[in-house]
């Protein structure tokens, strides 16, 4: 028998069908993500046991905390003095919340004191290793007594303060003005508070300390915040600074109406 | 000029579609690997915020989805309605039961590290509803400790 040869098909039309597969790719991909705020939540656990609150709580001023009451009218009510409807905060040119949010953290460089925000806490290396001594001697104690929520709690300080010196360092400084611990800007909602208020006054809060970063990125580090790369060692060691600097300090709450 | 006119028909060089196989199965495997499936269509309203900062996530292995919104615009301001993946919408009232019923299946192929619920929710929705709903996920049994909440980027 004759051996055949085998019938070639004709491949010159294979490179069409590769361009023809290409522009399919090419316009019918698209990179699918999310966006959207970020929330943590912490899991309730009903089993565990809620630590004992540690000892000498903190004082807290009226001036440390920032009052945002968002009503069910959808109005907003600052420190329980001013009020502004949504159309004033929402107006495309308002900058009424950033510029609330720039004045509650002032300069952590100078002594600035203000009547209605937070008074910044000098901090230099002297102090610093003074407070990192006594916070050691209250770890300390509080493990010799099994006061478990006491002793975290000093250690959650001890790491703030690692991270000040930290910061001063890295940054050359020998003068820091920290943030006390209780600052907070309180954002209390209504039950019928809508949602996208919510969200407006979350998101212009937000855009008010990545500004403020932004602006000491680009004054410190020529690069804007979003330009520093997570990842690199570089990179983790700004932002480490620059949240030291404007901690998040948003804390909301609904307002439970009474039943 | 006997040589030009004798010329021979030529046939065509051919080339060698041997490959065309694994070319096409390379197609193959690189959509089967690609593909995301699609996300369920949404039998509700549903209009997400507008907000100026948000956080963007791009691993879809990540992402688990919860949607509350209103099924007509009568009902706008009141209860809310929960659509978790292909599901029968189901009334706010019954959400702490449904979600549990149905969290194995928004956790189902994801990455427990890192994971985050994203979640959508209509401009209209009071706000204690997503307080509500936030109590449901923050107790024991649903571990997730990450949302977001899922808004587009504002046009201005």
């Amino acid at each position: 028998m004759p051996r055949r040869e085998a019938p070639e098909v004709n491949a010159g039309s294979m490179a069409d069908i590769a361009f023809l597969l290409l522009v399919f790719f090419l316009v019918a991909t698209t990179i699918e993500y999310e966006e959207g705020i970020p929330d943590k939540m912490e899991v309730l656990d009903p089993d565990k046991p809620k630590p004992p609150p540690p000892p000498d709580p903190p004082e807290v001023n009226d001036r440390d905390v920032l009052i945002l009451y968002a009503n069910k009218e959808n109005s907003l009510l600052v420190d329980e003095k001013k009020a502004y409807t949504r159309a004033e905060i929402e107006g495309p040119k308002s900058d009424l919340i950033v510029d609330m949010v720039r004045e509650f953290y002032t300069d952590p460089f100078k002594k600035v004191r203000a009547e209605n925000y937070p008074w910044r806490i000098k901090l230099t290396p002297g102090i610093i290793a003074d407070s990192l001594e006594y916070t050691q001697e209250q770890i300390d104690k509080y493990m010799d007594e099994g006061n478990t929520g006491a002793q975290e709690a000093f250690e959650r300080s001890k790491t703030k303060l690692e991270n000040y010196l930290f910061t001063m360092e890295y940054l050359g400084k020998r003068e820091i003005w920290a943030m006390p611990d209780v600052a907070r800007i309180m954002l209390k909602l209504d039950d019928e508070t809508s949602y996208d208020f919510y969200l407006l006054l979350k998101d212009d809060i937000e855009s008010g300390i990545v500004t403020l970063r932004d602006e000491f990125c680009k004054s410190e580090w020529g690069i804007s915040y979003y330009e520093i790369e997570l990842g690199t060692i570089v990179g983790e060691e700004r932002r480490k600074v620059v949240h030291q600097l404007y901690p998040p300090v948003l804390q909301d709450k609904l307002e439970k109406k009474k039943k | 000029m006997s040589k030009f006119s004798s010329k021979k028909k030529r046939a065509n060089p051919e080339v060698s579609t041997a490959s065309l196989p694994d070319i096409v199965f390379m197609l193959l495997f690189f959509f089967m690997v690609a593909t995301v499936p699609r996300e369920p269509e949404l039998q509700m309203l549903l209009e997400k915020p507008e907000t100026d900062t948000f956080k963007r996530i791009e691993d879809r292995s990540k992402l688990g989805f919860l949607n509350m919104g209103y099924r007509s615009k009568s009902e706008y301001g009141g209860e809310p309605w929960i659509q978790i993946g292909a599901v029968e919408p189901f009334k706010f009232a019954n959400a702490e039961r449904k979600i549990k019923e149905l969290f194995p299946m928004i956790t189902k192929n994801k990455k427990t590290t890192g994971f985050v619920l994203s979640v959508k929710i209509d401009s209209e929705v009071p706000m204690m509803y997503v307080d509500g709903l936030k109590d449901i996920l923050r107790t024991k049994g649903l571990e997730q400790l990450e949302i977001l909440y899922s808004s587009k980027p504002s046009g201005d």
